[in-house]
């Protein structure tokens, strides 16, 4: 009735809206309609990884389209589990930038092509997902630290300590060990080496050492009143490991 | 005395600073790659070799990392002692501490074993044909098989090669390499890695058309038929992709002339060969396996192991944490 493609289009476009429907909804303040269109998004989005594992016959974390809709739903899920814990503002940031990610899968042509010998691993499944979680705890870090680094000048220890932050952040951390460690695995099966002097790699293990840094923050009281503007600049971090090393430098992982 | 000094090298805030100055040459260092990419092709060399050989002023950047990584290292590594000694002198949050230690020693193992790796692991290619080549540290490798699989597009799916190995001990074994499946040989130090395989032709056989038997023509193995002598001179393909055969035809007592045959068997002009009296046709041809693969030897894996190992530990009792932690906040 259908054809695949067919599907996969819809479930990107149906869950897009959604999405947006979703953070227009936060940021009016109707909780219920943002969890009811999150849910849909969320629904359109098995659909849509579904149909496509099924025409790629693997997993379908293989190209920009996949990457960013996952980044997309892992960015969205975050909030939902901390939608408790975060103010509404910081929700809706966190849903504006889910938003962006998926509205990034339109401007790219999306041929539906068989992953490359070297992804058909279940290293890579496990490794790419892994990041990404570790991006979305991170990115919600980050808008967790600039929103409170508008108040940052009142010197109020509450927002200096930010326990949530240091949580998002161990959380985000354990992920990228696990991507690292499963990345690492694979590298050394396909190429023979867990580090390649590539700028993807380098910027990974940036991150790695940046956020790991900064779990020790707390523990330090004279680089305490940094915490905040440098979980801040994580988000830039991120944004060049993921999408810089991605689109602008010639790295083997490229898009 | 000596712990004053621990505690000093290992001082937090200047250890915090030292990760962020890593950190920054890092970022550096992927700047200067992406500037010079004549320097730094894609694949780079894996082994920190390469830059002392010789020693050039654009990569001041890795020499500025060795030496803060160095710094970093001496504070990791005073960190770490000071951390023991507390773990074993404390009775309050154990679990806490030692998850924090093993990551903490999971990045000191993995630093050192980079660092060995990059200075006495090396990497190389060989083509391994069937007759088998001879591949330092591991001993004679013959490709006996090579079977490529594709996706209904055409695209390859996967590349399944046999090859058997006789090891520097005398030892013969045979493994099935796939990619992400490399041959793994003393405790995994050395690896052979497929990089695409292929059956290569390397001979034909034709058929005479009157009786049915078959010849095989290896190239410049001239064979007696009836008539004269046959040889296989090569093959060719032409802009319009067909696939030729070049012979050179020598008659009894007669003069050597070229002859070519196309093997295919729509060519209705050239797809048969008339030899004195017998018309021969491309039957099928005989091809061998070849194998392009990367050699590593990597002698800091043990090391990689024992950090692989420390990491997840720590990154167990890290989750253990996390959750035990969500779960008391639950409870209150």
């Amino acid at each position: 009735m259908f054809s695949p493609e067919a599907i996969v289009q819809f479930s990107a476009i149906g869950g897009t809206a959604c999405l947006g429907l979703a953070t227009i909804a936060s940021a009016f303040g109707k909780r219920q309609g943002a969890t009811i269109s999150l849910l849909l998004f969320f629904l359109l989005c098995i659909l849509f990884f579904g149909t496509r594992a099924y025409l790629k016959e693997f997993f379908p974390f293989t190209d920009k389209v996949e990457s960013f809709m996952t980044l997309s739903v892992l960015v969205a899920l975050c909030g939902m589990l901390y939608r408790d814990q975060v103010s509404n503002k910081e929700f809706t940031a966190l849903l504006v930038l889910s938003f962006a990610a998926a509205i990034t899968t339109f401007v790219f042509e999306d041929r539906i092509k068989f992953p490359t010998a070297y992804l058909r691993t279940i290293w890579y499944p496990m490794h790419v997902p892994f990041s990404f979680a570790a991006y979305a705890f991170w990115f919600l870090a980050a808008v967790n630290s600039i929103f409170a680094s508008r108040f940052y000048r009142n010197l109020d220890p509450s927002v200096t300590e930010k326990p949530l932050v240091t949580n998002l952040n161990r959380n985000g951390f354990i992920f990228f060990t696990l991507a690292m460690l499963f990345g690492g695995i694979w590298g050394y099966l396909a190429w023979g080496a867990y580090f390649m002097w590539d700028p993807k790699l380098l910027w990974s293990v940036i991150l790695w050492l940046y956020y790991g840094n900064l779990l020790h923050i707390d523990s330090l009281p004279r680089f305490r009143r940094w915490k905040a503007p440098l979980y801040s600049l994580g988000f830039v971090l991120i944004m060049i490991t993921f999408v810089g090393t991605g689109f602008f430098t010639r790295s083997i992982h490229r898009f | 005395m000596l712990y004053r000094l621990i505690q000093i090298l290992g001082n937090r805030n200047a250890g915090f600073l030292l990760c962020m100055v890593v950190i920054i040459n890092l970022a550096i260092g992927s700047l200067v790659m992406n500037m010079y990419p004549d320097l730094y092709p894609p694949f780079f060399p894996y082994d920190l070799k390469f830059f002392f050989q010789p020693v050039e002023k654009v990569h001041f950047w890795l020499y500025g990392l060795l030496i803060t990584f160095g710094l970093f290292g001496i504070n990791l590594t005073a960190c770490l002692v000071e951390s023991i000694i507390k773990l074993i002198t404390s009775n309050t949050n154990r679990l806490r501490q030692s998850a924090a230690l093993l990551m903490h020693i999971a990045l000191f193992l993995t630093l050192g074993a980079h660092l060995y790796d990059g200075f006495y692991g090396n990497s190389g290619h060989a083509m391994i044909p069937p007759e088998g080549t001879h591949v330092p540290g591991i001993g004679l490798v013959k490709t006996d098989s090579v079977v490529n699989t594709f996706h209904p597009d055409g695209s390859l799916k996967d590349t399944a090669a046999t090859l058997s190995f006789k090891l520097l001990d005398g030892t013969e074994v045979t493994e099935t390499l796939t990619y992400n499946q490399p041959a793994l040989f003393d405790g995994g130090k050395r690896e052979i890695i497929i990089q695409s395989g292929e059956n290569q032709p390397i001979g034909i056989v034709l058929a005479n058309k009157q009786n049915g038997e078959a010849i095989q023509l290896m190239p410049y193995e001239p064979i007696a038929i009836p008539g004269g002598s046959l040889k296989l001179q090569g093959m060719f393909q032409t802009e319009s992709g067909i696939v030729f055969a070049e012979f050179q035809w020598t008659p009894t007592g007669g003069k050597s002339y070229a002859q070519a045959l196309a093997l295919n068997s729509n060519m209705q002009r050239h797809n048969k060969l008339v030899l004195a009296t017998n018309h021969y046709v491309f039957k099928e041809m005989i091809e061998a396996p070849y194998l392009a693969a990367m050699t590593r030897y990597n002698p800091a894996i043990p090391l990689i192991m024992l950090s692989l190992l420390t990491a997840t530990i720590g990154t167990i009792l890290l989750i253990y944490l996390a959750s035990s932690g969500r779960n008391q906040k639950a409870a209150a």
